[in-house]
């Protein structure tokens, strides 16, 4: 009996040590910074109690196998009644190993509760409520919105009793996943509504109870990335057993991108402003000699006596251009809406590379940066004699404002150096390398746009079901994929010819300022067919964008689905095709041969084709329509004006023959401002107006807005109607003064006239200024859906949540624009909803076709299109 | 005005199969053919790893880079063809050294081939030799070109000498800055090489990864093998 009992003990005990060193049963991998301390706390206990359970055991067996009785009764045990010295050594060196086990085991606990959450946590209010968890964040201002227990309405969605009329929870989120940062102390504080509840997810190593009446505040820091299932872990009712949600740790990164897509926008309106206010100086040296002495003061060597210099206006025409195409018109529509919105359109949790997404932003704002730094490196004269800009910039700054160049910075000019005058030293060189560092950060966007388009689409996106911006995007991001790199080469060219003294594009033989130059003769032409195989797509780039706002708005306000969908997008990829075909209509009198002008200029109206087409389409969307004349609606309408009066005159200077006269003169200005300045800048209104309410989670001011439409409306054509007929009686550009020549005399009332609407317009835009800042504190609060849209950022909380689906991807039923769909309840189906959850629409069952694109599957085919 | 639960993961929107995102979707057809969600079981589970587990969006990035560097790279080839069209022009001899790194670049590429072929056949040893010999023959094919720089410097041929050396010096420099990033790839192939995983999903996803990286880092390293053979033949070879 002894021995069957000592090798039943020993069996045991092997079985047991079996089952604790088997690595599949043991705990998850930690995730936490005290997680490895926990495990390897864990296993030094283990060890302790697994030696004692051992020997303890292995003892007990030899004990009962080695002394069992034999039956002799003669036989007889050792007598002794004990060993103090034995049990003094055993007693002590228990307590040692226990007191030590019992100390070490205190300093993960002492870590985590006896210190305070460091500075810079992330702070999450957790409110559990039977089989449910709340994640209450406080949103962008960092600050929780006051709660009360009284205006908890889970029928309202309002579970945690947020006050909607503290400002603090304006942008406060409340989701059912706990999203964290990685590499970041998090600081919960913890509630429960009702009973008492648990948090645990076994990867953190971490458990705490949520009870009624107490708020518990705990901390720790994530080190892992991944997606965690979230477990109640006290017995808190019926269905204790499913009281299940998620953690989702995701890189620091993909936490702040909602703010990466807004810095951008912030960043184009820094840009646009101060372009804004370049533009109003320009127009006022235009109209009047007066001298004002305010200009002056700000201005001690650009406005010398209150009057200013040729070179500080050239210079201001050189800046504006530059910041108005590469940092407003490149970079709000994409970098800012795009960035934002085409994840959440096409159904992605974020775009496919985060990282890369944030390093673009970063270096676009080095971009903007160093090209601000032109203006002061050129414009300072100590800065200007420093050894560094003499030896590496092409010569120090001039002592007037700024680089000179236009933003096409023609060579020679641009090419030579210092010698070539006042704006032509280090500020150039500066301008170059801004333009070079923009174009990198803007091929990674692209890179960034492509990928994201083509891998993260959800399920059931296909691409024929995108909305149109993401087509828009999409194109653009092609674009600017092949144009870019033709200018950063074109830029590195030039720097060279500027600093290294090569000769890309200084020709043999120049003599400047009565100097001969030993340049070993280069193209100026070649800068010009680089330049402009970048600069005409650029075009695009800065438009398309707000044409496929306009399709998405004109659709989403006319309640009808877009009209002709598919030959919006083959228009929309036809015009950036037939964009890198057209280059040369830039430089019909250039000194390009005349045959290749003639098959440029072919070309070149051959574009109008795709553009009619795009402006018919969004005639047939709003014909027939049910429109609600919302803000954003107006501008989308704003910008179809826009786009066909600018558009239209570029069939005039598209011509070898119109451009002989027209070439440089206020008729290109007035065609290029209409068409990509102010239509694309209407675009990027009407998507502001738009996404204010998803991005923010209030709705602008609709009267202001209203109000800022009209006057800018009014403004700009006021501004740039009359530069047509200035341009047809012969204004050139890029003149500091008309008063030279007698046959611009005429002009004056006109040149006056565009000047005052260029004020009316830029004071009305102080109104959309007031009014963002407005309604970001005060603006009524929006639902998901206030447009009562049907694309995806719709189906999601305004603001959506850090990755944008609350950790799940949705499905996608069908096309973009599903308005006013017959026999359906409501005028509008989400892309969400499948057919069986729309009551009226007659089921195809199992015969619906297996790809519908557009449209959804009625007993009468593909509707909505009468 | 509509307010929908939509973003409520997990739970609460099963309870509530109103219409949005509560729909998990499985079982249902869609007719599209988007990529990502919906083949895992409702309740949210899986998504957001996918992203691990079929990183094809590393070699699509990949590819889409290629091309935009083959666009700076067009763009001076037609600023070169259009300058060497132009009169003032003098040929440079090409340095003789430049075979010798075309030939290790060249080499680079099957060596390259090699370690894709030994991290298939899950040879992991054979894997870091060719990773490391690749990563040799790219510094050795750098040196080259330093050393046909300083060759040409001595001679006296600089920079601003003469529109065909400007092209050359350009041209092959920034293909050196190209090849340098190619060479951090592999490096962090390399340092990555070591890394074993303990057992099952882990290294499932370790090896999908690894595989994803290689790709990438392959796609670019043998472009830059093809970029400088084109190069080299557009400046010595051609005309």
């Amino acid at each position: 009996m002894g021995r069957l009992l000592a090798v039943l003990l020993w069996v045991i005990t092997i079985a047991s040590v079996w089952l604790f060193a088997n690595p599949r049963w043991w705990f998850p991998r930690g995730i936490t910074e005290h997680a490895p301390d926990y495990d390897r706390q864990f296993m030094l206990t283990i060890y302790v109690v697994g030696v004692a359970f051992v020997a303890a055991q292995i003892a007990l067996g030899v004990a009962v196998w080695h002394y069992s009785s034999k039956g002799d009764r003669a036989e007889r045990a050792v007598y002794t009644h004990g060993n103090n010295r034995l049990e003094m050594l055993w007693t002590g060196i228990t307590a040692l190993i226990f007191i030590g086990v019992a100390l070490l085991g205190q300093r993960v606990w002492a870590r985590l509760h006896f210190y305070q959450s460091p500075a810079g946590s992330a702070q999450v209010h957790v409110v559990a409520q039977q089989f449910q968890w709340n994640f209450h964040y406080p949103g962008a201002d960092g600050q929780f919105g006051h709660t009360e227990p009284r205006l908890i309405k889970d029928a309202e969605l309002n579970f945690v009793g947020l006050d909607e009329q503290d400002p603090a929870a304006k942008d406060d989120q409340v989701v059912t996943t706990l999203v964290i940062p990685v590499n970041r102390p998090v600081e919960l504080a913890l509630r429960s509504k009702d009973v008492t509840h648990s948090i645990w997810v076994p990867e953190t190593r971490f458990k705490q109870d949520l009870v009624p009446g107490m708020n518990i505040n705990v901390h720790f820091t994530p080190v892992e990335t991944g997606k965690f299932e979230l477990a109640c872990a006290e017995l808190c009712g019926q269905l204790h057993f499913k009281m299940k949600s998620y953690l989702l740790v995701v890189p620091q990164d993909v936490y702040n991108e909602m703010l990466g897509s807004i810095q951008y926008l912030i960043l184009a309106m820094f840009s646009a402003f101060t372009g804004m206010l370049m533009s109003l100086l320009m127009r006022l040296k235009l109209t009047t000699e007066h001298p004002f002495a305010f200009l002056e003061t700000i201005f001690p060597n650009g406005a010398p006596g209150g009057v200013m210099t040729p070179e500080f206006y050239l210079s201001l025409v050189t800046m504006h251009g530059t910041m108005m195409v590469f940092f407003v018109l490149t970079t709000a529509p994409q970098g800012g809406f795009g960035n934002y919105m085409l994840p959440i359109q096409v159904g992605a949790d974020d775009m496919a590379f985060p990282r890369l997404n944030m390093l673009s932003f970063w270096v676009t704002l080095v971009g903007l940066l160093v090209l601000i730094s032109a203006i002061f490196v050129e414009g300072s004269t100590s800065l200007g004699t420093s050894g560094f800009v003499n030896k590496y910039l092409g010569g120090g700054g001039s002592g007037t404002i700024g680089p000179i160049g236009g933003w096409t910075g023609y060579p020679p000019l641009s090419a030579l150096g210092k010698i070539a005058g006042p704006g032509q030293g280090a500020g150039v060189t500066i301008w170059g390398l801004s333009i070079a560092i923009f174009c990198v950060g803007s091929l990674l966007g692209a890179l960034n746009f492509i990928t994201t388009l083509l891998n993260m689409r959800c399920r059931g996106m296909s691409l024929m079901r995108m909305p149109l911006t993401c087509w828009s995007w999409f194109t653009t991001a092609i674009l600017a994929l092949l144009a870019f790199p033709v200018l950063l080469a074109a830029i590195v060219l030039l720097v060279l010819d500027r600093t290294a003294g090569t000769s890309f594009f200084i020709p043999a033989g120049e003599v400047v300022s009565d100097a001969l130059l030993t340049h070993k003769g280069g193209s100026p032409i070649l800068w010009q067919h680089l330049f402009w195989f970048f600069g005409h797509p650029e075009v695009y780039i800065a438009i398309l964008p707000g044409m496929g706002v306009t399709s998405h708005l004109l659709s989403t306000f006319s309640r009808r689905p877009v009209f002709g969908y598919r030959a919006m997008v083959f228009a929309m990829f036809g015009i950036g095709l037939l964009g890198f075909f057209v280059w040369g209509h830039h430089m019909f009198i250039s000194g390009m041969s005349p045959y290749t002008g003639m098959a440029f200029s072919v070309l070149t109206l051959s574009i109008g084709v795709p553009s009619a087409i795009k402006t018919f389409n969004w005639l047939g969307t709003v014909w027939g329509g049910k429109l609600r004349f919302t803000t954003p609606m107006l501008f989308a309408l704003g910008f179809v004006s826009l786009f066909v009066a600018g558009g239209v005159t570029g069939l005039v200077l598209g011509q070898t023959t119109l451009d002989l006269a027209m070439h440089d003169t206020y008729f290109v200005l007035a065609h290029f401002h209409l068409v990509m300045g102010v239509a694309a800048i209407f675009g990027i209104f009407a998507g502001f107006y738009f996404w204010f309410p998803k991005m923010f989670g209030r709705m602008m001011n609709e009267t202001w807005g209203k109000v800022h439409f009209f006057l800018s409306f009014i403004g700009v054509y006021g501004i740039f109607m009359p530069m047509h007929t200035m341009g047809v009686v012969g204004m050139p550009r890029r003149y500091s003064a008309f008063t030279e020549y007698a046959f611009l005399g005429k002009l004056s009332p006109l040149v006056l006239f565009v000047t005052v609407s260029a004020f009316f317009t830029a004071a009305a835009q102080l109104i959309f200024l007031f009014n963002f800042f407005w309604s970001l504190k005060r603006g009524e609060r929006a639902g998901d859906n206030p447009w009562e849209a049907t694309t995806l950022e719709w189906v999601i909380p305004s603001p959506p949540p850090f990755d944008n689906f609350g950790g799940k991807l949705p499905t996608v039923y069908r096309g973009s624009y599903e308005f006013s769909v017959p026999g359906a309840p409501d005028d509008f189906i989400l892309q969400t909803t499948p057919d069986e959850d729309v009551p009226g629409l007659s089921h195809a069952g199992d015969g619906a076709p297996a790809t519908r694109e557009q449209g959804v599957s009625t007993g009468n085919g593909h509707n909505g299109h009468h | 005005m509509v307010t929908m639960v939509t973003t409520k993961a997990g739970e609460r929107v099963a309870e509530r199969p109103a219409r949005g995102l509560g729909r998990d979707g499985a079982g249902k057809r869609t007719g599209g053919n988007g990529s990502r969600g919906g083949q895992f079981p409702p309740g949210g589970g899986g998504d957001s790893q996918r992203r691990d587990e079929t990183p094809h969006h590393y070699r699509i990035g990949m590819w889409i880079a290629v091309a935009s560097i083959l666009m700076l790279f067009m763009a001076l080839t037609s600023a070169y063809v259009f300058r060497a069209a132009v009169s003032g022009w003098q040929d440079l001899q090409a340095p003789p050294l430049l075979w010798v790194s075309t030939g290790v670049i060249i080499a680079s590429s099957f060596t390259f081939a090699l370690a894709r072929k030994s991290l298939r056949r899950d040879d992991g040893a054979a894997y870091r030799r060719w990773i490391g010999v690749t990563l040799l023959l790219g510094l050795a094919f750098l040196g080259c070109q330093f050393l046909a720089w300083r060759g040409l410097i001595a001679q006296g041929v600089y920079l601003a000498s003469s529109p065909h050396s400007s092209f050359f010096y350009l041209l092959t420099a920034l293909h050196a800055l190209h090849l340098a990033g190619g060479i951090a790839g592999l490096s962090y192939l390399l340092l990555r090489a070591g890394r074993v995983a303990r057992g099952g999903e882990e290294e499932r996803a370790v090896k999908v990864r690894r595989g994803a990286a290689v790709d990438a880092v392959g796609i670019y390293w043998h472009f830059m093998d093809g970029l400088w053979v084109y190069l080299f033949a557009l400046l010595f070879l051609w005309r």
